[in-house]
Formats: C-alpha cells, sequence, structure tokens
C-alpha cells in the first residue's frame, strides 16, 4: 500500500529526529514530565479534597427553650427554625435526653448524683445548609433569637467565617492556578517538540524540491511531537506515582489527628488515558506548529 | 514515458515559456533580466553561460522553486506562481531538477536518496525500490548501498540524476553536471541526457563552457550577466 509506504517513511524519519540525539531526547522528555505531573498532582490533591469539602461541618445554632415550655410548643419552635431561611434541618434535643448523656460522659455520674431537678433547658439545634454564606448563617441566627419561647442561642460564628473565608480565597486563586499550570504545560511541550524535532534545512529544501506535499513534510514533525510529548506523559505518570507515595506516606499522621483517611488516590484509569491521549494530541499540535516554522523558514517560492 | 502536466489542447504550445522574466535578489542584484524563451517538448536545450551569469537563477525559476521578481514563466501552460500549493507539488513532482551541488542526504543510501520523490509521490516501496534502481541504472551507478557522503562529485551528480528521473519527469533541468568533469565522463552525460530528450523529456542543461561534442539534437542558448543571447 502506497499510503503504508509514505507513512511508514514519515514514522522512520520521526523516530530518527528523536534518536539522532538520544541525550537531548532523554533529558528533553524527563523535563516535560516532571512538568507534565504538576497538573496530575493538582488533580490528586483535587480529587482528594473534593470528598473532604463534604465532610467539613456546616454551621449550626442551638436555641435553649425557656424552662417549662411545653412539648407541642417546643415542636412548634422547632417547624418555625425549619422554616428560617438557609436552615437545613432542625433536631429536638429533649432537656431528658440531654441530662442523660451528661450524665454519661460523666462516667460514674457522681458529680451530678445531688443535683436535683433537672436543670437543662429542652433544645432545638437549627442545622444551615453546607456552605452557606455566613451572612445568611449570621441572619439566620438573628431570626432564631427573636423566636418566642427562646431564652438563648448559641452560634459559634467566628470559625465558620474564617473557614469560608479560606475556602473562597482557595476557590478564587484555583483558577490562576489553574491557567499558569496550563500555560507552563503548554510552553514546556513547546520547549521539547522544538527541542527535538527538527529537520535539516538541506532536507527541507528537497522535499520542497521534489514535490513533497505539505502534509508528507510536515507528517514527521507531527508524528515525533506527538510521541515525545508522549512518552513524557507516561514519564509523568511514574513521577506522579512516586510523588503520591511520598505524599501518601507524609499525610497518614494528620489524617490520624482529624480522624479521616488522608490519602492521595491514583486518577481513574479513563482520566489517565485522556491525559496521555490530551497529551499526545498536545505534541502532534506542537510538531505541527514547529514543521510550520520550520517551512517558512525555508521559503520554498521566494 | 514522461509524466502529463498539460492537456492534449497546450501540446502545440511551449512547453516552457519564459516572458520577460527577471529576478533580482534584494535591491540591487539583478540575476535574470527580461529573459524571453519558449522551450518546446523533448527539445534538448544547452544554456552557457559564465560562472553567476544567471543559469542557476533560471533553472530554479522554469523548476518553480522561485518565483521571478517581474514577468512570467508558464509550465505547460501553467503558471506556477498561481498555483496552490498541492498543484505546485504536483509540477515539481513533474520536475527533475539536479543543482550544481547536488542536494544529497549523506546520512541516507543511494537508493534512499533516489527513492525519496517515489515515496513522497505515494508509490509503493516495492515500486520506488524498482524505480530507483532503475534510474541509477541509467545513470550508470551501481552501488545502490554506499553512501553520498563517501561519493566523488561526479558520482554525486549521477546519483542526484538518477533520483531526478525516477519519478519520470516531462521536464528535466541539469545545472552544470559536466564542467568538473573527465571529458569522457561529461560525453557520457551528454550522451545519456540526449536520450533523455528523445524519449520524450524536456532537458535543460546548464553549464559554464561548451562540450567538446556538441549533442546532435541540443539548442544552444548562451546567458551573460543575467541576459539571455541566442
Amino acid at each position: 500500500m502506497s499510503w503504508q509506504t509514505a507513512r511508514g517513511y514519515c514514522w522512520a524519519r520521526a523516530m530518527r529526529m528523536l534518536s539522532e540525539r538520544s541525550w537531548a531526547t532523554l533529558t528533553g522528555v524527563l523535563v516535560a514530565a516532571i512538568a507534565l505531573a504538576l497538573p496530575g498532582f493538582a488533580l490528586l490533591v483535587a480529587l482528594t479534597a473534593g470528598p473532604l469539602l463534604d465532610r467539613i461541618p456546616a454551621a449550626e445554632a442551638t436555641a435553649y427553650v425557656v424552662q417549662g415550655t411545653a412539648t407541642s410548643e417546643v415542636k412548634a419552635l422547632g417547624g418555625r427554625l425549619q422554616a428560617i431561611d438557609g436552615v437545613a434541618r432542625v433536631r429536638l434535643i429533649p432537656r431528658d435526653q440531654a441530662w442523660a448523656e451528661v450524665q454519661r460522659r460523666a462516667g460514674d455520674g457522681q458529680p451530678f448524683a445531688d443535683v436535683k431537678p433537672n436543670p437543662l433547658p429542652d433544645a432545638v439545634v437549627a442545622e444551615f445548609a453546607p456552605r452557606a454564606s455566613p451572612a445568611v448563617v449570621s441572619a439566620g441566627v438573628a431570626a432564631i433569637r427573636k423566636q418566642p419561647r427562646v431564652e438563648s442561642v448559641q452560634a459559634d460564628l467566628e470559625w465558620y467565617t474564617r473557614l469560608v473565608a479560606i475556602l473562597q480565597v482557595a476557590s478564587s486563586l484555583l483558577i490562576p492556578i489553574v491557567g499558569i499550570i496550563a500555560l507552563l504545560v503548554i510552553v514546556v511541550a513547546l520547549w521539547l517538540v522544538r527541542l527535538l524535532v527538527v529537520i535539516e534545512r538541506d532536507e527541507l529544501r528537497l522535499l520542497e524540491q521534489i514535490g513533497a506535499e505539505a502534509d508528507f513534510i510536515r507528517r514527521p514533525f507531527v508524528y515525533a511531537g506527538a510521541v515525545a510529548l508522549g512518552l513524557a506523559a507516561s514519564a509523568g505518570l511514574g513521577v506522579l506515582a512516586v510523588g503520591r507515595l511520598l505524599a501518601n506516606q507524609r499525610l497518614a499522621e494528620p489524617g490520624r489527628l482529624f480522624g479521616f483517611e488522608l490519602t492521595l488516590n491514583y486518577p481513574p484509569w479513563p482520566l489517565v488515558v485522556a491525559f496521555v491521549a490530551g497529551c499526545v494530541l498536545l505534541g502532534a499540535a506542537a510538531g505541527n506548529y514547529c514543521a510550520s516554522r520550520q517551512i517558512s523558514s525555508a521559503k520554498p517560492m521566494a | 514515458m514522461a509524466a502529463e502536466i498539460s492537456t492534449a489542447s497546450t501540446r502545440d504550445q511551449p512547453f516552457v515559456q519564459l516572458d520577460r522574466a527577471s529576478k533580482k535578489y534584494g535591491a540591487f542584484r539583478l540575476a535574470l533580466a527580461d529573459a524571453t524563451l519558449s522551450i518546446r517538448r523533448s527539445e534538448f536545450l544547452l544554456l552557457i553561460g559564465a560562472s553567476g551569469a544567471g543559469k542557476s537563477t533560471l533553472l530554479r525559476l522554469v523548476a518553480a522553486m522561485e518565483a521571478p521578481s517581474s514577468g512570467s514563466i508558464r509550465i505547460g501552460g501553467e503558471d506556477p506562481a498561481r498555483m496552490r500549493s498541492n498543484a505546485l507539488a504536483f509540477l515539481r513532482r513533474s520536475i527533475g531538477l539536479v543543482m550544481q551541488e547536488p542536494l544529497l542526504l549523506d546520512r541516507r543510501s543511494v537508493l534512499e536518496n533516489v527513492m525519496l520523490p517515489a515515496i513522497a509521490s505515494n508509490l509503493t516501496r516495492a515500486e520506488a525500490v524498482g524505480r530507483a534502481r532503475a534510474a541509477l541504472g541509467r545513470t550508470r551507478f551501481e552501488d545502490v548501498n554506499a553512501v553520498p557522503a563517501q561519493l566523488a562529485s561526479g558520482a554525486r551528480h549521477r546519483v542526484a540524476l538518477a533520483r531526478a528521473i525516477v519519478n519520470r519527469p516531462a521536464l528535466l533541468l541539469v545545472d552544470d553536471p559536466i564542467s568538473r568533469l573527465d571529458p569522457d565522463s561529461a560525453d557520457n552525460m551528454l550522451q545519456l541526457l540526449e536520450q533523455f530528450a528523445i524519449s520524450g523529456v524536456t532537458v535543460v542543461l546548464a553549464s559554464q563552457r561548451e562540450p567538446e561534442r556538441m549533442p546532435a539534437r541540443a539548442r544552444l542558448v548562451r546567458i551573460d550577466n543575467g541576459v539571455l543571447t541566442r
């Protein structure tokens, strides 16, 4: 098949480009692998942080009910709190249940043995929607305070405001960081392909002279770019695996402190395949760009 | 058999037509001035001129490797300057060009060098090898596995000539292959080029000096300081 012959020639030419300077190829591929591992590592962190964000406790406000309030009125208060903007759910803690819990936590119950009757009020806990804005939570707490039969409200908004501020800063930095990493990857890809995908000027002139079509001239550049970045992506996955191993050793202890398993998981294989395929395409595009530059610098029809 | 690059209706027209074609490099260097020339099909044109007279420039223009600064060139009735890139590539595949300094890929074998235009023309590998061996046979070059860097000037020209004819061109442009050859080798080269002309290929041969034995079919055109004279 003539199609195969031309393609075969282009593949052979591409492989020759990469193998003629094997040290440059090896160095370039390794540098690009490290650069490509960066977005991969960011992805691992994002994949791990996503489920952790769901575990961040939502803001809560506890309304203590005036002593002697009938159970039906406490229930009615719960219904009113549920209707307040931003409140996701409400749970009632009857004073007897709370008192039993206090005694259980005290161990043998000795410190509270002489305390009678139960001094605790009924309580209604309003849980706000996850990541509700501090303004909504603050307004909700104010609305709870105004409810009849509410003696006092306990809500630690300070930590919640700080947490939301930290998350906002992190999310606002995310886009520039992703942009910078993407730019870095593109620059490294172009640098690698320009470094490796070089054809002798004489050969370009000759190909023009013998009437080789533009596709035939470009194809070795495209193939070499795709192979170079495909190799870099594969090596990048290796770098990522090593980085993950080292990071997980360091993350184990803080994870235990916070009470959950903190480990970076390897991305799912369709994502890995998509990453390599994306790099191959980027390499091909970079090869095509380099070919255009080199062909135009050869000035065939001046 | 020569490749077709024109229709039957243009068969009676000159195959190559230069109409007041000039080529200027930079602001001042006029390499070719108002050249008007017609070359018929199957003609053997000998272009004689001293070094720097404009022979190579004229060949590059006719090979569609460069465009004239003014005037026009038509090959097979077509103006290369107005062609799309794929049509231009097709035209170039119908032209065999041997430069004064043959452009050979020194890291590849002679056979690979000669096969290259055939592969670029989408021939199968077997066809390309067959054609390359046949072309090398016609130019009487045997060591197909040699590397061009090891070859002498005359041998390099023969390899370049084999590469130029591997696609069976309609037009063969050869830039000064005989100046550095001994009289016998130069004579052999001229005979070979004359055979191409007899078999229907239009041949333009540029040379610094008139050959000792003028080929019978040859039409002689002189060029001096970029100006064509008869």
